[in-house]
């Protein structure tokens, strides 16, 4: 009874903050959108959508291209999991550390980075501009790291021996890959697959940058019908499309998760190894070449930009970020976003983390059903358009008290899309601790209250430095409820480059680019700083982030 | 003199199982006591219960005749190293082996000293700032050990101390502990399914089978005599069989025995010490030798006897005829004990 209670107190913070920052805004916008102006339930939202075939287009858009971001993502990093599981070589931590860095980028950065590469000014001369192309490359560039970090992440501590017993049976390699190493591996797949197929279906940053007239998502849609049209009763059809199609999606992966871990995989220590014949040193060299490739020239192509005007190289785009007004799209000087970012993502990162880390705690102590359906609403956050929750602070946060001048607004609208990851980061870790542990510093004199000090915190305070580093990567990058809430005179970094890429003028492209250097520059700092703690974690291993 | 340790009564229930059904134990000083079962048998529970991490469903555990039932694990004192060693993965080792110490309070420089000098007592100086993660299974094992010893516990609880270790490397530390608990005159008890450990390491064996007591005393005289089937089997006896009689000879499947053993109460079955099978050319029974396995100095053979079990008998390897040889034997009454629970064994 006492730690049913513990667990209640443990969950009433967590749950109370989703309750009023994103159930109750997300249940008022798609209500006004689906009421007449004399309060009663018009559903002519429904018809419009569901008879428009432009809509439908949008639909059929969004299902088909997260299917093939998700298999190009797969057909280019797999082979990349795989060189960096299991072959020793030079650079290959800094190289598994700089891998993670793309998955962390704001959406916008991404798109901006390939709007430089593949854009009309493409250095290397292909205009995939507007394109479904640039779009889908894009997509496998920000999801490469969740299959090399979800799959790699099981591969290298496979038990190799299972490997070589097939061989010893006559298996030949890629026989011994499909009847030993891949069963193993497929349950991690199916996570990938089903991580990377959502984060697709709900792309919004790349679409708005790269996906001109012809082609947008739902999630696109929906902002382009509340902002742009003010239609809210297609936009909240929309919404509920969306949250459907992803409440599906999360139940499938739930299932695959819980098929991952009831599969009995063989692990056994790492045991990498340097490349021996002539035939794994041309496989490992192509793949890293093709990691540069997809990876590393997005990123230098958008730090060269910032540094290029329409008369060549010039450092009019990183002084135009010191310039206020000048048909810039903003009432403030660029550069002062980076500030107004930096706040936002440290307060959304405490939210984010001590709710959380609450979260995760109660969690980590319970297997009950509840539990377990509490998981599956703390990461419903992840699937809802981001859009809508910014555009459901603005109506709904008006009363009792109006929180829409509150400068919380945007770090609570950025905790609820960071919430998931934490709880996700930090759950397993927190569940993996081995009970042992603890009996071991009682009965070496240690209380309950220090046994916690000595053995969880600092067990603990890894993935916590891992969850934070996250949240704070995600709420600096946070761009659907943001670019919704943010006030005009306190703009963030992404928010300031979506509003500098839409203006006219080679000066506002280049300090787009140069601005999302800056922020390419402080998330992947953040990541390498986890990076570091996670080299060190001890625990769960192959979670998947 | 008082008991180190004395264990009264204790039962415990998880649900409907009884993991352990009124066993009394009593430890004196600077003794080293093996509790020896199957898994399963109840010996990890025990082991729990006296060091407090598993509550009693009813008796006691005194230490020092000090009731210590309700007491916290954190508070009794009792040292105990766990099956696998439960090392700290987040400290190295002179973290793992110092942290009892500084639970107590000790300065610093005073747990350094004392972890200094305990990791040259394990055989591991020098090792001090080793990640636990780069010991070897025998290194995690003499950290285990150290850390455990670091409080200096009235009571050192050992669970499988040795179970993951290769043979080898058993063999070899069972008998340093066993040299090192003599010195140190640590009282201690230890839970293994190991019969040899616990015969190298123990001055008086514990079996433990179902939860609840079935043998206790030396190991040569628990090995001499197992007093019941399943200590026996538990100890790896073959040639059991019912007991019956017809006036005072002994009948078993492999022929009648005159006056073989002294009588137990409640003996209902009967056990040919593989030692009790002596061959030789006048022998009254007669058998093949179906089998010969090579155990150094002495060789097992299993003899197929018509219209009985296979009978095990442990002959000099000099001596031991080749498979399919025609033997014949006499059965040595002093070699043959009286074991009760046979009657529970065919009910069950």
């Amino acid at each position: 009874m006492r730690r049913a209670a513990n667990r209640a107190a443990l969950l009433a913070p967590p749950v109370a903050f989703l309750a009023v920052f994103f159930a109750w805004p997300v249940v008022n916008i798609v209500a006004e959108g689906l009421r007449d102006d004399a309060g009663g339930w018009d559903l002519s939202g429904v018809g419009e959508v569901l008879g428009s075939a432009a809509l439908r287009r949008v639909a059929w858009f969004t299902l088909w291209q997260a299917a093939a971001s998700t298999a190009l993502t797969f057909a280019l990093a797999l082979p990349a999991a795989h060189v960096l599981a299991t072959y020793e070589f030079r650079g290959r931590r800094a190289i598994s550390a700089l891998v993670t860095v793309p998955f962390v980028l704001p959406t916008v950065v991404v798109g901006a980075a390939f709007l430089a590469l593949l854009g009309p000014r493409s250095p290397i001369g292909v205009d995939l501009d507007e394109t479904v192309w640039a779009i889908l490359i894009a997509h496998a560039f920000f999801n490469h790291a969740v299959v090399v970090r979800t799959v790699g992440g099981l591969w290298e501590g496979l038990d190799r021996r299972t490997v070589e017993a097939a061989r010893t049976l006559g298996a030949s390699p890629w026989q011994a890959f499909r009847e030993v190493t891949w069963p193993a591996l497929r349950p991690a797949a199916g996570a990938a697959a089903a991580i990377t197929f959502l984060f697709t279906f709900t792309s919004f940053g790349v679409i708005r940058i790269l996906g001109g007239p012809e082609h947008s998502t739902i999630e696109a849609e929906i902002y382009r019908q509340t902002a742009d049209l003010l239609d809210l009763p297609v936009a909240s059809v929309l919404a509920l499309v969306q949250l459907a199609a992803v409440g599906a999606l999360l139940v499938v992966q739930d299932r695959l998760e819980r098929r991952r871990a009831a599969v009995a995989v063989a692990l056994g220590p790492p045991s990498r190894r340097r490349p021996a014949t002539r035939r794994q040193r041309i496989w490992l060299g192509a793949n890293l070449a093709l990691m540069a490739l997809l990876l590393a020239t997005p990123l230098a192509v958008l730090v060269e930009r910032s540094f290029r005007s329409s008369s060549g190289w010039s450092l009019t785009g990183w002084r135009a970020l010191g310039e206020r007004g000048r048909g810039n799209g903003l009432f403030v000087a660029p550069v002062e976003a980076i500030g107004n970012s930096l706040r936002f993502a440290i307060a959304a990162t405490v939210i984010a983390v001590v709710l959380g880390g609450l979260a995760a705690t109660a969690l980590a102590r319970s297997q009950s059903r509840l539990a377990r359906t509490l998981d599956a609403v703390l990461l419903l956050p992840l699937g809802t358009s981001a859009v809508t929750v910014g555009f459901g602070f603005l109506i709904a946060l008006d009363s009792p008290v109006d929180l829409r001048a509150s400068p919380w607004l945007v770090p609570a609208a950025q905790a609820v899309v960071a919430l998931p990851f934490v709880v996700r980061t930090m759950t397993p870790v927190l569940r993996s601790i081995d009970e042992r542990l603890r009996e071991a510093a009682a009965v070496l004199g240690a209380s309950p209250r220090r046994a916690w000090l000595e053995v969880d915190l600092p067990l603990v305070r890894r993935a916590v430095l891992v969850a934070a580093g996250f949240a704070f990567a995600i709420s600096l990058g946070e761009f659907g409820a943001t670019t919704v809430i943010a006030r005009a005179d306190a703009p963030t970094v992404p928010v300031a480059i979506d509003r500098l890429l839409a203006r006219p003028g080679s000066v506002n492209v280049s300090a787009a680019f140069a601005l999302s250097t800056v922020l390419m520059v402080i998330t992947a700092a953040a990541v390498l700083v986890v990076d570091r703690g996670r080299a060190r974690r001890t625990g769960a291993r192959g979670s998947w982030l | 003199m008082t008991p180190r340790l004395e264990v009264k009564g204790a039962s415990v229930r998880f649900g409907d199982t009884t993991a352990l059904d009124r066993v009394d134990l009593a430890v004196a000083p600077a003794e080293v006591v093996a509790v020896l079962g199957a898994s399963g048998s109840g010996k990890s529970t025990l082991l729990r219960s006296i060091a407090g991490l598993q509550s009693l469903s009813a008796g006691g555990v005194e230490l020092d005749a000090l009731d210590v039932t309700d007491v916290e694990p954190h508070k009794r004192g009792v040292g105990l190293m766990f099956q696998d060693h439960a090392l700290f993965p987040h400290r190295d080792v002179s973290g793992n082996v110092g942290f009892g110490l500084r639970m107590k309070g000790l300065p610093p420089a005073e747990v350094a000293a004392r972890v200094t000098q305990l990791l040259d007592l394990v055989g591991l100086a020098g090792k001090a700032d080793r990640s636990i993660q780069t010991l070897s299974g025998g290194e995690q094992q003499r950290v285990a050990l150290a850390r455990a010893l670091a409080p200096e516990p009235k009571l050192l609880l050992l669970d499988e101390p040795l179970g993951a270790l290769d043979r080898s490397l058993r063999e070899r530390l069972v008998v340093e502990l066993q040299r090192l608990f003599r010195e140190l005159g640590q009282t201690v008890v230890a839970v293994t399914h190991d019969q040899l450990e616990a015969f190298t390491l123990a001055d008086r064996i514990v079996v433990l089978h179902r939860g609840a007591v079935a043998r206790v005393g030396t190991p040569a005289e628990v090995w001499d005599d197992p007093r019941s089937l399943e200590v026996a089997e538990l100890l790896g006896f073959a040639n059991l069989a019912l007991l019956r009689r017809d006036g005072a000879d002994l009948v078993t499947p492999w022929g009648t025995i005159p006056v073989g053993g002294q009588a137990v109460e409640g003996a209902d079955a009967v056990l040919i010490r593989p030692g009790g099978v002596h061959l030789h050319p006048g022998g009254t029974q007669s058998g093949t030798v179906a089998s010969r396995s090579f155990g150094g100095a002495r060789s097992t053979l299993v003899i197929d006897v018509a219209g009985a079990p296979p009978l095990e008998a442990d002959v000099p390897s000099a001596d031991a005829p080749s498979p399919g040889s025609l033997v014949r034997f006499d059965i040595d009454p002093r070699q043959v004990r009286h074991l009760r629970g046979w009657k529970n064994r065919s009910s069950s």
